[in-house]
């Protein structure tokens, strides 16, 4: 004999399904050897199934199905030729475990003419699917007639709905079949009949069982009746039932039973499916599933090769698809579809989303479908993992139809292929969300393509962005159509990018903002070449720009006016580098060298504003911590008054810049001054004018803005001081006149510009006033006072009357709040000993109980308490000075920690209200939508996690002041 | 819906009730309580009822004060004591934000929480207390019934018919009664509950502490939780049994053990005992619970364990060979009057931080403590529970433990509380002063 296996797509196969015929009906075997069609056609569907080369042999009279080329059996044909082989079983079983074999016998036989169709070519993948869909349904019937024709079919009637897979129409070759049962009548009688038929089809017969069934979407699960009258369902639907619930009604397609119940069942359920209008609890819900879908994909050992979970697989499409059947389903009919496929295309014809999209997905689905199908149809088991054995892809990439090639084999080609197929998939949330949005937009008015008949209108367009993330839908869908209207170049270049950079939104704290800030943004730039290049040319420099926007929104204002930056965006590793000081101060400095000389006031602006703003978008995408944003704003000031004084300074006086506060500590945040003294040697009025026009200089507010602002205020006898002073001047006031305040706000000093010998000088002489050993205790007493003093006007409470001279400022201290400000508190609760919040202080960052404050103070009051015998501890500095008292064991290890992780968060949270665009960056905002845009800026999942740790470092931070402070 | 919520329903349908409490706890253990009627328990069930949180003590900051009470459909229960049509039911609730997160300074929540990181580590938490109260004549008259004669019946009839009637309508909750007795002290009674996962428990002692005062208000009688309401009798505790469980095995129970204690039983006696002081401002949360922590009445005053000795801080209960599942730590300073919620959530935190860390257990304390020196005590390394509430208050301000295991907010709000009420009883010149001082000073 020779079996012609040139169409088998696995010989091998074939050859040993043929020959294990021969083995068990050699008189089967012969008729291959007189029949070349029925070779050839055994060689294709055995080439393909082991599964069914098995079945064959073990039933040699199948081979009539493949005696010519099958054809496709409908639901009536199937239910016809069960009967028949039911009426032919003869058995001592029950009879309705005959009945269940001869049922099963017949399920073998329909895949076998479903596969041999398949594999010949004659149905393509939807036509299979429908064919195993209508096997199903025959069955089924068959199963509904038997159980009807009881007893219990007298008193009771039972319709039996096809769910899940089955109801799509969208059947494996080997696939569980959920089912729902509906009835009127006698419930009991009905119950018996739902269980004889879930019986029938699910029992274990000597050829298996039909189906694997499953009737637990049913209300309740499996703890609910298997089968509910009507009002029952309504009943349940009305109170109880859940979006999930009705999303899965969503494919629900009766199949059996009097076709009126049906109908009823049809039109009871269409209304709970499809609500008038989609209420914000199921706006919620679908919010949610597209979060659990994009977030917990399961990880399984088989990633990538999983068909169904995997990104870009069959589940994202489906889900994508139900999504939108239930946005825009209520408000259209036409799109009410249980399967896939005709959702899609009914989506496309309405506008929904764009054609070219509909056929992508479209093929993308068939070509996931087929592969499964080829899969499962080896061993009819039920599998959605590509094989992970080179030798296995390969069996599969030729049922696939794929053939080796000179140059590739054919699982290398089907693995290509997959790869191209999966990629379209992975962006489909951009394309099918956002896509036709634009489309949409774009088609008002303008000469575009309009969409004729399409009803995805800007009713359709509100409520997908809202169920998308947008909370205000009506002005996002403004800003989208202003942005995409008309016909220009740049226009039409969004409308491209747009998709892309709105899905990048939606995942951000203000998507909302995040939009209008780019709106405006494109309105600035819209002839700006770089910009139009950024977004157009390069996605992942788009999708950044819109994460930026989104977690910040008051950052697009600043990079309308510095486009320039937006450079940073194309390298995804710019943003990554931090910036050296050398970097910052030669780039101020360097800018008078090419202005001949003279730094412009307004290059020097730009340059701050560029600088900055490359910070903010290092802090806004986690390229840098606090500590790094505050060394490198810290720089920029250094840079900025090393130009400023470079270039305005005359050559007969020196100048030293003193930084103080969290300039001089190098501890900037995004909302900081720059704090500073100035020292000088030469006439003391060409200093002051000098210092006077650095002043003005860094400071004015020009067209470009102000550079930066700086406030000498801190000086002796603060404004009403001479602005700059000579070492002499400095130490014949210091000696005389200081009061402890000053002494502590030195601790901070630091040379940051101008003249590094006279600096040098400079600190020379204040360490040993500030630093004397023993530390005099008087100091110490007067510092601790101040601190109270502070807290207590805070409070509200009657301050004593302030000293003449009373500060105005002092380094880490009050800057607002300071007198009668705050609300009067409820009346003192704790023990007097005990430093215990106060609600009204919580909220402040800065100056609140266990706020940024308490920890500067501890630390500066330490360091000068042990400075004068351990030079280790002396300098500026939070957290240096943190890590040298842990060091020197005068804060013990956990305390520092505290502190150091305390102080280092309230930063962070100064910093992100600052990116959030709120006015105080220094206290929690009281809005509930304000703080939980400050929580997803920071991280956390919710408000509560964000205030818990909040709390607790401010507790810890307080309970170090009550122990450290006072001793 | 679930089919809890559906069996709710139903009940209310079938049983003819006209309204539902749902129940609360407030941050101090009090019981809160907002009627809805009939129609409003499905939407109650949906999307919870709103209230104002600000007027519940240690709730809500002021801006964030909109609360919602989600009830619980598992703690359905029909009042017994509300007879007649339209009957009265009640479910327990849990706080959550508007939001839609649950909100973390509920007691509820806490001990939630709490349980969570037990099952995380792999363990159940099943507590057993033993609940003590008086019976006397009024609110404002603590005469004890024994002595009285001023009623109709025998006082001792009184007495134990009401324990049968306290007893009926906790069955009739489908709250387990393990026994009941009366106490040492004239007129004090005990009525143990059946041992119970933490929460269903801690629900449970809101429910018993309700029903024990509305049968003494139909008898005409005051009943009270109140630590030490007589000064020369005893006091009334809630000594609190408490066992891990992993899966369906005792954790706490090892037959090869001189003490048939598990290593973790010992780990987390040892974390007790090491946090106890830190624990004991919420164990023992009023004033008044300090009166009873003396010496001479079988209350704790030492930080101890033992066997035998009913002085210890822990008692291990006698070992029956023939039940290993009930293996079991006796704490023994709660009082009845502390929120049940809270007071199991640091128990249970300082139980796993000993089990965590691998505390080491002390040895046993075999002698009667109160017999030995101060200087034998010290030598012996036994510390002692705070004499009052504000040295309770300061150990607890210092334990991060009582923090982690409460939230800042609720242990930011207890401290303020307690300070305060410290600070007004402080104030107050005493019986004890005036007796003792104005004839002589």
């Amino acid at each position: 004999m020779a079996l012609d296996l040139g169409p088998a797509a696995n010989p091998d196969w074939a050859v040993r399904a043929a020959e294990r015929l021969r083995e068990h009906a050699p008189g089967a075997a012969d008729r291959l050897d007189s029949d070349p069609g029925l070779a050839h056609r055994f060689a294709v569907v055995t080439g393909a199934s082991e599964a069914l080369g098995q079945l064959i042999a073990g039933d040699p009279a199948l081979l009539d199905i493949l005696e010519t080329d099958p054809a496709a059996a409908g639901p009536g044909d199937v239910l016809a030729t069960a009967r028949e082989a039911i009426d032919a079983m003869a058995g001592s079983a029950s009879p309705d475990m005959l009945a269940a074999e001869a049922m099963a016998a017949t399920q073998r036989a329909g895949v076998l003419r479903i596969a041999a169709r398949d594999m010949l070519g004659l149905a393509d993948t939807q036509a299979t699917a429908d064919e195993l869909a209508d096997l199903a349904d025959g069955l089924i019937q068959c199963a509904h007639e038997l159980a009807a024709s009881g007893p219990d079919g007298d008193s009771a009637r039972l319709v039996v709905l096809a769910m899940g897979k089955l109801g799509g129409q969208e059947l494996n070759y080997v696939s569980d079949v959920d089912v729902l049962f509906v009835h009127d009548g006698d419930t009991p009688a009905a119950e018996r009949m739902a269980k004889q038929i879930m019986h029938l089809l699910g029992t274990h017969t000597p050829r298996g069982a039909v189906y694997e069934m499953d009737a637990n979407l049913r209300p309740e699960g499996r703890n609910g009746p298997i089968s509910r009258s009507l009002d029952s369902y309504r009943a349940y639907y009305e109170r109880w039932a859940k979006t999930w619930e009705f999303q899965a009604l969503l494919k629900a397609r009766p199949v059996a039973g009097p076709a009126d119940l049906a109908e009823a069942f049809t039109t009871l359920v269409d209304p709970f499916i499809w609500p008038d209008r989609l209420g914000g609890e199921a706006v919620k819900e679908i919010q949610a599933m597209k979060r659990r879908v994009e977030t917990s994909r399961p990880v399984t050992k088989d990633g990538s090769r999983q068909l169904k979970l995997a990104p870009g697989g069959l589940r994202d499409i489906e889900f994508a698809t139900q999504l939108l059947q239930l946005v825009h389903g209520p408000a259209d009919p036409t799109l009410r579809h249980r399967g896939t496929i005709p959702a899609l295309k009914s989506l496309a014809e309405g506008g929904y989303i764009d054609d070219g999209d509909a056929a992508l997905f479209t093929d993308a689905y068939l070509f996931l479908r087929t592969v499964e199908h080829r899969l499962q149809l080896r061993q009819l088991r039920r599998t959605h993992t590509v094989p992970a054995q080179e030798g296995d892809v390969q069996r599969l990439a030729r049922t696939m139809g794929f053939r080796d090639l000179p140059t590739r084999s054919a699982s290398e080609e089907f693995s290509r292929e997959m790869v191209r197929v999966r990629g379209g998939v992975r962006r489909l949330h951009e394309q099918l969300f956002y896509r036709p949005l634009l489309s949409t937009l774009a088609s008002y008015g303008a000469e575009e393509r309009a969409i004729d008949g399409g009803r995805f209108d800007t009713k359709a367009a509100e409520q997908r962005l809202r169920a998308l993330a947008f909370d205000h839908p009506g002005q996002a869908l403004a800003h989208l159509e202003a942005m995409v209207k008309g016909g220009d170049r740049t226009a039409r270049q969004l409308r491209v990018v747009l998709p892309t950079m709105l899905e990048a939104l939606s995942d951000q704290p203000d998507p909302d903002g995040g939009l209008k800030a780019l709106r405006v943004l494109t309105e600035e730039l819209r002839s700006n070449p770089r910009f139009i290049r950024t977004v157009r040319d390069n996605p992942p420099a788009a999708r950044l720009l819109a994460r930026v926007l989104g977690a910040s929104p008051r950052l697009g204002v600043w990079l309308g006016r510095q486009p320039e930056v937006l450079r940073l965006l194309d390298d995804a590793d710019a943003l990554k580098r931090a910036r050296t000081r050398e970097e910052l101060v030669e780039g101020a400095i360097g800018l008078g060298r090419r202005g001949g000389g003279t730094v412009g006031r307004e290059a020097l602006r730009r340059f701050k504003r560029r600088e900055a703003l490359r910070t903010a978008l290092r802090d806004v995408t986690d390229a840098a911590d606090v500590v790094e944003i505050g060394r490198e704003l810290t720089w920029l000031g250094e840079g900025l008054l090393e130009a400023a004084v470079s270039n305005l300074v005359p050559d007969e006086v020196r100048i030293a810049v003193i930084g103080m506060g969290r300039f001089g500590a190098s501890e900037l945040v995004h909302s900081s001054d720059l704090d500073v003294m100035f020292v000088h040697e030469g006439p003391t009025p060409v200093a002051e004018h000098a210092m006077e026009e650095v002043l003005e200089f860094l400071g004015a507010v020009t067209p470009e803005g102000k550079a930066f602002k700086v406030d000498p205020d801190l000086r002796p006898e603060g404004r009403g001081g001479p602005l700059t002073r000579t070492l002499e001047s400095f130490a014949a006031y210091h000696d005389r006149w200081a009061e402890p305040w000053e002494m502590q706000a030195l601790t901070q000093a630091r040379p940051v510009a101008g003249d590094a010998d006279l600096g040098a000088a400079f600190m020379a002489q204040i360490t040993p006033l500030v630093y004397p050993d023993p530390a005099p205790n008087d100091r110490l007493i007067a510092i601790r006072q101040m601190k109270a003093r502070v807290e207590r006007e805070r409070a509200g409470g009657k301050s004593p009357r302030p000293p003449a001279q009373r500060p105005r400022r002092h380094a880490g201290g009050p800057r607002r709040g300071v007198g009668p400000a705050g609300a009067p508190l409820p009346a003192r609760d704790g023990a007097p000993r005990r430093s215990l919040r106060t609600t009204s202080a919580t909220d402040d960052l800065k100056l609140g109980s266990g706020g940024l404050s308490d920890v500067e103070w501890i630390v500066q009051l330490l360091s000068i308490k042990h400075g004068g015998a351990d030079p280790s501890l002396r300098g500026p500095g939070t957290l240096a000075g943190l890590e040298a008292l842990a060091a020197a064991g005068v804060l013990a290890g956990e305390e520092a920690a505290w502190l150091r992780s305390g102080w280092t968060l309230l930063s962070r949270v100064r910093n992100a209200l600052y990116l959030i665009g709120m006015r105080d960056p220094s206290t929690l905002p009281n809005k509930p939508a304000d703080r939980a845009r400050l929580a997803a800026r920071l991280h956390y999942d919710g408000v509560q996690a964000m205030t818990e740790d909040i709390d607790r470092a401010r507790r810890r931070i307080r309970k170090v002041f009550d122990r450290r402070f006072f001793d | 819906m679930d089919r809890q919520q559906q069996y709710v329903l139903r009940t209310v349908d079938e049983r003819n009730i006209g309204f539902v409490r749902l129940w609360f706890t407030d941050v101090l253990g009090s019981l809160k309580s907002v009627a809805v009627t009939e129609s409003e328990v499905e939407g109650a069930f949906a999307e919870g009822i709103g209230f104002d949180g600000s007027a519940v003590d240690g709730f809500a900051r002021v801006q964030e004060s909109d609360m919602l009470a989600r009830p619980d459909a598992s703690t359905f229960q029909v009042l017994p004591w509300k007879e007649g049509s339209p009957g009265v039911a009640r479910m327990f609730c849990d706080i959550h934000r508007p939001e839609g997160e649950p909100f973390a300074a509920d007691p509820r929540q806490v001990l939630k929480r709490n349980l969570s990181k037990a099952s995380e580590m792999g363990f159940s938490f099943y507590v057993h207390p033993e609940m003590e109260f008086f019976l006397f004549k009024a609110d404002d008259d603590p005469t004890p019934l024994d002595r009285g004669g001023y009623f109709d019946l025998t006082p001792n009839e009184i007495q134990s018919d009401f324990r049968r009637q306290a007893i009926t309508m906790l069955e009739r909750m489908g709250i387990s009664v393990e026994y009941s007795h009366h106490e040492v002290a004239p007129s004090q009674h005990e009525i143990d509950l059946r041992y119970a996962d933490a929460l269903t428990m801690a629900d449970n002692i809101m429910t018993y502490r309700h029903v024990i005062k509305q049968t003494a208000v139909r008898m005409g009688v005051h009943a009270s939780f109140m630590p030490k309401p007589l000064t020369k009798e005893w006091g009334n505790a809630m000594h609190t049994h408490l066992s891990l469980f992993d899966g369906d095995a005792n954790a706490f129970h090892d037959p090869d053990d001189p003490y048939h204690l598990s290593t973790i039983a010992k780990q987390f006696t040892a974390g007790l005992l090491r946090h106890a002081r830190e624990i004991t401002a919420i164990t023992c949360q009023w004033v008044n619970s300090y009166k009873r922590l003396v010496p001479g009445y079988e209350a704790p005053v030492f930080i101890s364990w033992g066997r035998f000795n009913r002085s210890s801080l822990i008692r291990i209960p006698q070992y029956k060979p023939t039940k290993g599942a009930s293996t079991r730590i006796e704490y023994r300073a709660p009082d009845p009057a502390c929120n049940p919620y809270l007071a199991f959530s640091v128990m249970l935190a300082a139980g796993l931080k000993g089990i965590e860390e691998g505390y080491e257990l002390p040895p046993e304390a075999e002698d009667n403590i109160y017999e030995m020196t101060e200087a034998e005590r010290r030598a012996a390394g036994i510390g002692s529970l705070p004499a009052s509430l504000d040295q309770a208050l300061v150990a607890m301000e210092e334990s991060e433990l009582v923090a982690e295991a409460l939230g800042e907010h609720v242990f930011d709000y207890f401290l303020r509380n307690k300070w305060a009420e410290w600070e007004e009883y402080r104030a107050q010149v005493t019986p004890f002063e005036l007796e003792r001082y104005l004839p002589t000073l």
